[in-house]
């Protein structure tokens, strides 16, 4: 080896480590910048401006749907009722959470809720079939018990078993998409209370301890992340509104792949601590998430 | 040698083949409501109820006037069971082979029917007289026996389409096996006249061809036999599925033609035409109506055995009515704008055009519930669903104004029933555990939780905005007996508009947030 070689090599060794150096360092930022938060709030702004700010916190639709996936949105369309009501999830919402599945190469999204009011008509008035068609959405029915198979939830109290809605049994990603409401019956209704809508027989939980059979209802197959629309939060006389209902136009929103965190968020929003509610306590204690906001990574943005 | 249809035969075949089949699609939920209400709005037989009823005339009596302008056209276009009867007849003469002939009209049967049917509609028991009329008859095979049948074939090619990637399934709905059979018989007993004789219910029992029959004789325009060109040849005669030409007297009995124009090409001399002012055939001896003293006096005996018929009826159905009250738990809930539940019986076709229109399938027919007289008239089945708060489309679609129609504000105030909650029932106090499903599913409020000394909100209820709709009925969990339940009211009520403050304050539902979600974030 002569000098020259020796340089050479020198070089190059040196160019190398320079280059495993700064670019290791900059795969290093890199992954310190997309670990992402366990909980997004977002706040000021019309519900498809703050998805995509929350979605974006949490790195972007692709760290939930892969290309060819398929996947599941579970909104809230439980009433006859139009938007402005707030008793179902914003349309909007909805639509611009398919549109990001699509993006992010979704081979096909479904929309689908167990309605209590005639389905055909809550699919209509709450403009949500029409918006997610829009998006390129297939909108599917639950108005037949066929859809429903029987499963069982590991680990739960009180629902054992119960019928699920089969594309929450198939489609390789479940995103939960409830509206924040005050609920007669279980005092708040958010992420928890909206996987009711995925099972068939919905007098079970209320004949069953209803608090624990939302608690449990988690034990199936927990969403792969729930967004909670609070863009019109109904404070008074929910889940289906009355005349006399008050509202608080919050124009917020939570992300989080955490329900029981995201749950507990929602209940902070409605202005209790989450401890007010059986079945965020229950659900806890579980394991099936974290009720404790302040041991979270919460990410706050205002638009 | 195939015989080559008149032009008319072919648009009279067009007409009543898009009128049948948009009629079935309505019945069978697969039209829209506005289709539906137009077919049956001009129906003959509960346009007849309409107008007694509401006063309504007009469409009524445009038809009419189609009727007494063009002859008997109705019969052969806008009337599905004729529709239905020349579909079958059709097969039938495919299939034997063998021509029609001509034979004798039954004046008096004819009548007698529709003295029967006249004396129960003028009475208020047109249910009973629904028995007999075509619309009705084709509506209810349509909505409670074809129309399970539909699903249950559409339930097949939904398992065949899942296949291919397919989400697509039938929806659950009752069938009542009862009201299926009690749909059918009739229809199918009508069916196979037709399949033998042609039209012969047409001519017989049916009220509307008997009103549309005498008017085809005064017709201006009209099917004519020029008894002049007629050389008795007889080939009508063997097309002519009414029977109603007799070629050896050169004689056609107008009351019978149901203007199905199948004669007109069949004629090699051109005797018979449509139109107006040419030489009509003469009277067949013995004709079907005949003006003679035995005649009248035999219809007017006739309809006073029906009038006295029909008188007895009633009071049975109102006894049996007043049987059922006390024994049967809970009366059963008529649907919104029935009025007083005499009303509405008497002015109920039970055609399920109110049924096939409703979303959420709460009405269902009865077969019990309401007597015999009810026999198919719509109740509200709690157990299938409730009524929606949002909707009027049984009454928008009631084609003869048993269901009155009103605005949907007028609608959300109408008190179908009333609930009764039995606290020692409730889940909340029996359980000790949260539930509030009638709450949550009541629409104005009139159910909602309270909170309470265990800290678990329990149902109030006031009667006053309570619209019996049986959301808080059909959802309550409680088992085996509902803490919550709709009876159906005999004479229906106007509630209090549901805009008080419920939450005020001091007001019951203190489960409400301490307050707004603080202006900062509040976590």
């Amino acid at each position: 080896m002569d000098r020259r070689e020796f340089f050479r090599t020198m070089t190059h060794y040196g160019l190398g480590a320079a280059w495993l150096l700064w670019g290791g360092r900059d795969t290093f930022a890199q992954e310190a910048r997309t670990r992402a938060p366990d909980l997004v709030a977002v706040k000021g702004g019309g519900p498809d401006a703050l998805f995509d700010a929350g979605i974006a916190a949490l790195g972007g639709m692709k760290a939930f749907v892969h290309r060819g996936q398929t996947v599941v949105v579970k909104p809230n369309i439980g009433w006859d009722q139009p938007p402005e009501t707030a008793a179902n999830t914003n349309p909007s919402l909805v639509k611009r959470i398919v549109e990001h599945c699509l993006d992010a190469g979704a081979r096909k999204v479904y929309v689908f809720d167990n309605s209590c009011d005639s389905w055909s008509l809550c699919y209509k008035s709450s403009m949500i079939e029409r918006y997610a068609k829009e998006a390129g959405a297939e909108v599917v029915p639950a108005n037949a018990s066929g859809y429903f198979q029987e499963v069982s939830f590991p680990g739960a109290r009180t629902l054992k078993k119960a019928r699920v809605h089969e594309l929450v049994i198939e489609s390789d990603v479940f995103i939960n998409v409830p509206v924040l409401k005050h609920h007669s019956g279980a005092g708040m209704t958010a992420s928890m209370k909206n996987l009711m809508g995925v099972v068939w027989d919905r007098q079970f939980f209320h004949r069953n301890d209803l608090h624990q059979c939302i608690a449990d209802a988690c034990l199936y197959r927990k969403p792969d992340l729930n967004v909670i629309d609070a863009y019109r939060i109904m404070k008074t006389g929910g889940p289906r509104g009355y005349q006399s209902s008050s509202y608080d136009d919050a124009e917020f929103q939570i992300l989080s792949a955490d329900i029981v965190a995201a749950d507990a968020a929602a209940a902070r929003t409605m202005g209790f601590e989450p401890s007010r509610f059986g079945y965020i306590v229950k659900a806890a204690a579980a394991g099936s998430g974290q009720a404790d906001i302040s041991r979270l990574d919460v990410r706050r943005i205002s638009l | 040698m195939k015989r080559r249809l008149h032009p008319l035969a072919i648009v009279r075949i067009a007409v009543s083949t898009l009128f049948t089949t948009m009629f079935a699609a309505a019945f069978l939920g697969l039209g829209g409501a506005a289709p539906a209400r137009a077919i049956a709005s001009l129906q003959l037989f509960p346009g007849a109820i309409r107008l007694i009823g509401t006063g309504a005339a007009t469409v009524f009596l445009v038809t009419l006037g189609v009727s007494t302008l063009f002859g008997r056209v109705y019969c052969s276009t806008f009337c599905p069971l004729g529709a239905m009867q020349d579909a079958t007849a059709a097969l039938g003469r495919k299939r034997s082979g063998a021509p029609y002939s001509y034979a004798r009209g039954r004046p008096l049967l004819k009548a007698a029917v529709f003295a029967a049917a006249a004396a129960a509609l003028t009475l208020g028991a047109g249910s009973y007289a629904a028995f007999v009329d075509p619309y009705s008859l084709s509506g209810r095979f349509f909505q409670y026996a074809a129309r399970p049948a539909a699903r249950a074939l559409a339930s097949l090619a939904a398992w065949l389409a899942r296949a291919a990637g397919s989400r697509w399934r039938i929806g659950d709905e009752p069938i009542v096996a009862a009201a299926a059979l009690a749909a059918t018989v009739p229809i199918v007993l009508v069916l196979a006249a037709a399949a033998l004789r042609g039209r012969p219910f047409c001519n017989t029992l049916c009220p509307v061809g008997a009103v549309l029959g005498a008017l085809n004789r005064v017709a201006p325009l009209r099917v004519r036999l020029d008894a002049g060109k007629c050389t008795s040849c007889g080939a009508c005669a063997r097309v002519c599925k009414a029977r109603c030409i007799d070629a050896e007297h050169k004689a056609l009995d107008e009351d019978r033609c149901v203007s199905c124009f199948t004669c007109l090409s069949a004629c090699p001399t051109g005797a018979l035409s449509y139109g107006a002012g040419k030489p009509t055939g003469r009277r067949a001896p013995r004709g079907p109506i005949d003006t003679s003293r035995r005649s009248f006096l035999a219809k007017a005996a006739a309809g006073g055995a029906a009038t006295a018929i029909a008188l007895v009826l009633r009071p049975i159905s109102s006894s049996a009515e007043a049987a059922i009250g006390p024994i049967a738990p809970l009366a059963p809930a008529a649907p919104p704008g029935a009025g007083s539940m005499e009303r509405f019986l008497s002015t109920c076709v039970g055609c399920g055009l109110c049924a096939a229109s409703c979303p959420s399938r709460v009405i269902q027919p009865s077969i019990s519930r309401y007597g015999l007289r009810g026999l198919f008239a719509p109740f509200l089945d709690y157990d299938v669903s409730y009524c929606q708060y949002e909707c009027s489309a049984c009454l928008d679609a009631c084609p003869t104004g048993a269901l009155r129609g009103m605005g949907l504000p007028d609608k959300k105030l109408v008190q179908m029933g009333t609930a009764a909650l039995v606290r020692e029932k409730c889940i909340v106090i029996t359980d000790k555990t949260a539930c509030g499903a009638c709450a949550e599913h009541c629409p104005t409020g009139a159910v909602r939780m309270r909170a309470s000394p265990s800290g678990i909100p329990e149902p109030v209820f006031d009667e006053a905005i309570c619209i019996g709709c049986g959301a808080c009925h059909h959802i309550c969990p409680a088992e085996p007996i509902k803490a919550i339940t709709v009876t159906g009211k005999s004479i229906q009520g106007t509630a209090s508009a549901p805009t008080k403050n419920l939450f005020s304050a001091n007001g019951p539902d203190s489960a409400v947030g301490s307050g707004t979600a603080p202006d900062d974030f509040p976590f």
